[in-house]
């Protein structure tokens, strides 16, 4: 199938490519002089790339044919980088004289060219009168000699391409050389060089009604940049003539060659050429920025869909003839999330007469940041119209741009829809807003630090900080004497119901010698370890006195005699013997105790 | 305990008897606030900032005050050496004042001088970024707050109850006294900056400065609105001004206005 579909292609192309070298081939062209005078002979040519064939002309318009036609073929080689092209000319040439003044149109002549039905172009030959030839020994040369500067208009408006020839028209004069051209500058305008010929050939042209060899010297292109009446600076010329006056000799033979010339240099300069420069109307759009001539534009996205942080970009091309050359970049307005970058500048376009002719396009290249549809808005251009004489405003269409989910940074999913994190970006900057509540004295000058009011508190502190040291000494001091008292009289209590004790002892009465020990013990404790009564158990007396560095064996002596008195008292037991040895434990463990403070 | 009284009635009186001085002041200057507000909100910036000048003019001084007048000239047109000038004076009186200082460095981008000023060395840099945290008013009741945490730490410490809680509270004590001597040093220096008045900004368009008060010395330089000069003398119609980057001359009082 597929190559089935190349081998068509293949032939095609061949084909396409025959057609082509054919159509090169067969062209039929006439050349002739522009203008000639009255009776002159003078030559038409029909020139073809290619065998002549079947040539057939019906008249010459009213022209005299004298003699013709004649054939003749030229060819020649050319080798270019071991590239030979070979070419040949066929030509058909005529004689023809022109009986009257008026203009003479030779008709379409016909012929087959390499096998192709070719017509030339009817041709337009003007006939001016055969001045009189200047004779006599005076100089020949003035007015047969003029330097002109030609414009194609002499009003335009500002901006508008405007094309200017200078020329050298001679007649009945022999040059002998040229020299020293100063062309003008051209003050006021933009100018492009559009021709500059490196010899000058002389072709026929008529001015004012006569023959005159006439050559081109410079072709350019103006953009006035100025108003007003403008006066274009002359150009001159430099020309060394052959006079054929006669040398005033007495020499024989010098009078017999008289064919001597002499040679005569004078200088030429073009006459006054004004400009009249009209300002543009002022009813000028706001997108107008001096595009002068007939535009076209078209706005193009180099991509439809593209995917978020992938650069592309916005193609605006300006096409058509004028001031192209400048033209700038029209503004548009990018999404925020867009991140534009310098815009690029192409230009496709050729010098003519009217102007600039092709295309500019700017390029804006682009990337955005986040993936969603964006509209740009429509890109404005305005030109001012030199055929219509007003303005135009040319609106692009909105341009819709797919940005799609890129590849790079993760999204984020908010309530069923992607979203993707990005910075907050600074778009402008300002200043913060006013105060509105009315805040008087927020920050004023009174400073607290310098008012009396700062030392007064300061000074209240301090006392404050005194008294309160003073008073909570005073009452802790008198505290500590109470502890102090209590702690002193402590064995003192203690021995005092051991006694009473030991009289119960004696009377073997246990219970009340228990509560006696019990009370002892307890009272003696909460004495020494400063602690109330009420508070007292087990476990409050073990941790303070292990607290204060009691042995362990000596407070397990302790804990084991409060038992024995807290267990006696409800169910006595035992015998004198154990009374005697409990009354002798309580005695060894308050002394012992006594001795940790 | 009559004495506490007393000074409780003394210090309430020096509290309250400039409240009572400014109360009718206070009322006025309230209706023209909101008047300056609506103003500004209308976009009448001139008549905005003759508003809040007015409540100047009663002898009302305030940073939020500064900090709107400074608003409202900043939104004129070649207004931009009074907009510095008046969020200078508001972050004087206010050094904590976080929207006049942006704004002032958003007002300062616009200024055409750049003056290279000797960078301090980084310790009075920090110190002073520390400072103008609080104003200070501010400064002076935190140090009364820590003076009074010192002293109970210093009960604490003589009348703990156990020896660890003693050396604890020993050290805090030390350690909230530095702090509160920090504050009212801090204290002071923001107040007396406060009241100083040896710093000004151009408010002309732009002035030239001389060799030596007089029209006819030689130009040294010239400065333009909104750039911020130390004042260090003053001789007639001259004052001698000094920029950041150390350079001296005299220029007309007319040119500069002390913030």
């Amino acid at each position: 199938m597929s190559k089935l579909l190349i081998r068509r292609v293949v032939v095609l192309l061949t084909a396409l490519f025959l057609y082509v070298s054919l159509f090169a081939q067969g062209t039929l062209s006439i050349e002739a002089p522009k203008a000639v005078t009255a009776g002159e002979d003078f030559q038409v040519y029909f020139k073809a790339d290619g065998k002549i064939s079947d040539f057939h002309i019906e008249s010459f318009g009213g022209l005299e044919k004298i003699f013709g036609p004649t054939t003749s073929v030229s060819s020649s080689t050319q080798i270019i980088n071991g590239k030979r092209t070979e070419s040949s000319t066929y030509s058909y040439v005529y004689l023809l004289q022109a009986p009257n003044v008026g203009k003479y149109t030779i008709p379409s002549a016909t012929a087959t060219v390499a096998g192709k039905k070719c017509r030339t172009e009817p041709f337009v030959i003007e006939v001016v009168a055969n001045a009189t030839p200047q004779s006599g020994d005076s100089n020949v040369y003035s007015g047969d000699i003029r330097l002109l500067l030609t414009l194609d208009k002499y009003k335009v408006i500002k901006g508008e391409p405007v094309s200017a020839t200078l020329k050298l028209y001679v007649r009945n004069v022999q040059l002998s050389g040229v020299e020293d051209i100063r062309l003008p500058k051209f003050e006021g305008f933009w100018k492009e060089e559009t021709q500059r010929p490196q010899r000058l050939t002389f072709e026929r042209e008529v001015l004012d009604g006569q023959v005159y060899d006439c050559a081109l010297i410079a072709g350019y292109l103006l953009f006035p940049q100025n108003t007003g009446e403008i006066e274009i600076d002359p150009a001159q010329i430099k020309l060394t003539l052959l006079t054929n006056e006669r040398r005033k000799s007495n020499n024989p033979i010098d009078m017999f060659f008289n064919n001597a010339y002499n040679q005569v240099s004078k200088r030429f300069t073009t006459p006054k050429v004004t400009l009249e420069v009209d300002e543009l109307p002022s009813n000028a759009p706001s997108s107008f920025a001096g595009a002068v001539g007939q535009m076209r534009i078209s706005v193009t996205a180099a991509k439809d869909s593209v995917k978020a942080h992938e650069a592309t970009s916005l193609v605006v091309t300006v096409s058509g003839n004028g001031n192209l050359n400048m033209i700038d970049a029209p503004k548009i307005v990018f999404p925020s999330d867009f991140e534009v970058y310098d815009t690029r500048k192409n230009d496709d376009m050729k010098v003519t007469d009217l102007g600039y002719r092709g295309s500019r396009s700017f390029e804006y290249p682009f990337v955005p940041r986040s993936q969603g549809e964006y509209t740009i808005a429509p890109v404005v251009f305005s030109y001012y119209d030199t055929q219509s004489r007003k303005y135009r405003e040319l609106v692009s269409d909105p341009i819709t741009i797919k940005v799609m989910a890129s590849d790079e940074s993760e999204p984020v999913v908010v309530g069923g829809n992607l979203h993707y994190k990005k910075d907050v970006k600074n778009i402008g900057e300002d200043i913060r807003y006013i105060k509105t509540k009315a805040s008087l004295n927020a920050g004023s000058k009174a400073m607290l630090v310098f008012s009396p009011i700062y030392y007064i508190v300061l000074t209240l502190i301090i006392l404050l900080f005194l008294f309160l040291r003073i008073y909570i000494g005073k009452r802790i001091k008198l505290s500590d004497n109470q502890l102090y008292m209590r702690n002193k009289k402590a064995l003192k209590v203690a021995k005092d119901r051991l006694r009473r004790g030991e009289h119960f002892m004696k009377e073997n009465n246990a219970p009340a010698f228990y509560e006696e020990i019990h009370k002892a013990v307890y009272g003696y404790l909460s004495d020494k370890l400063m602690v109330g009564l009420s508070v007292m158990n087990r476990e409050s007396i073990e941790s303070a006195l292990v607290g204060k560095g009691v042995p362990g064996e000596l407070v397990n002596d302790l804990l084991e005699l409060i038992d024995r008195c807290e267990y006696a008292r409800y169910a006595p037991a035992g015998g004198s013997e154990t009374l005697i040895s409990d009354y002798e434990n309580a005695v060894r463990i308050i002394s012992n105790l006594e001795s940790y403070k | 305990m009559r004495k506490v009284y007393f000074l409780t009635i003394v210090v309430a009186s020096v509290f309250l008897i400039p409240m009572n001085l400014l109360a009718d002041q206070v009322s006025d200057a309230d209706s023209l606030w909101n008047q300056g507000v609506e103003l500004y909100n209308a976009g009448e910036w001139s008549a905005a900032a003759d508003a809040f000048l007015e409540i100047e003019s009663l002898g009302i001084e305030s940073a939020g005050l500064y900090y709107n007048i400074g608003n409202c000239y900043f939104r004129q047109e070649n207004a931009l050496g009074k907009a510095i000038l008046y969020y200078e004076r508001s972050l004087k009186l206010d050094p904590s004042f976080e929207d006049a200082r942006f704004n002032l460095s958003m007002a300062q981008t616009a200024t055409l001088d750049s003056i290279e000023s000797v960078p301090p060395f980084i310790l009075v840099t920090w110190l002073h970024g520390l400072m103008d945290c609080l104003n200070s008013n501010s400064w002076a009741v935190l140090s009364l707050i820590l003076f009074v945490l010192t002293a109970v730490l210093l009960l604490l410490f003589r009348f703990g109850f156990s020896l660890s809680l003693r050396k604890v509270s020993f050290f805090a004590s030390l350690i909230t006294l530095i702090f509160a001597l920090i504050s009212f040093g801090f204290s002071v220096a923001s107040g007396r900056d406060a009241q100083s008045h040896d710093e000004a900004v151009v408010t002309a368009r732009d002035c030239s400065v001389k060799s030596a008060p007089s029209q006819m010395e030689k130009t040294l330089f010239i400065l333009h609105e909104g750039t911020k000069v130390s004042v260090l003398d003053n001789v007639g119609q001259w004052e001698r001004v000094k920029l950041g980057d150390g350079r001296e001359g005299w220029v007309m009082t007319d040119y500069i206005e002390t913030i």
